[in-house]
């Protein structure tokens, strides 16, 4: 943030004021550690010969606020992305696909929840594993089809 | 199948959670049949 530089002798915008003895404030005419002013230097009202630094000195503190988060964003982003280089990438599945395995399906329910032999058998051909239309059961093909002529 | 559940309310070859397993096949079947137009 600091840096070196020649400011012209004359009165400009963005140039940085050095105390000279007795003479209040000010443009440096000579090498010096300057601190870059940020926002409109020498706004109408200030007088920073005075001391009233006023608006001038308001955006220096904002500007300065401004490029601190601007730098903590730049450090957050860059910490993420290096630890993310050795963690284990999450992928965030939909809920269609998170569902049944956490809930699971009507089959597997009632599959996991029979004692019946042949309730079990009934229950096997009756609900697809793989089920596209509905929770798979043949009540819900039935239901989807709506079509008397292809039931017996 | 609905027939093959019926048989076995009549036998009453069902107890406790494989009876209301049955009961809910046999009326989710129905149910559905009866949508048929």
């Amino acid at each position: 943030m600091i840096k070196k530089s020649r400011v012209p002798g004359a009165a400009s915008q963005r140039c940085i004021l050095a105390p000279v003895r007795g003479q209040g404030y000010r443009p440096a005419a000579s090498w010096v550690y300057q601190i870059p002013v940020l926002g409109e230097a020498q706004q109408a009202g200030d007088s920073w010969a005075a001391g009233n630094y006023g608006q001038s000195a308001i955006h220096e503190v904002t500007g300065f606020l401004e490029l601190a988060l601007f730098a903590e964003d730049a450090v957050v982003s860059a910490w993420d992305f290096f630890t993310g280089l050795f963690t284990k990438k999450t992928v965030i599945s939909t809920t269609a696909e998170v569902a049944p395995k956490l809930l699971g399906t009507a089959r597997m329910n009632l599959l996991n929840a029979v004692e019946d032999k042949e309730l079990r058998g009934i229950i096997d051909k009756l609900y697809r594993a793989d089920a596209k239309i509905g929770s798979g059961s043949t009540a819900d093909w039935i239901r989807d089809v709506n079509d008397g002529t292809h039931i017996q | 199948m609905m027939i093959k559940i019926q048989k076995m309310f009549v036998k009453d070859q069902l107890k406790g959670n494989d009876l209301k397993i049955g009961r809910y096949i046999f009326n989710d079947l129905k149910g559905a049949l009866k949508t048929v137009k």
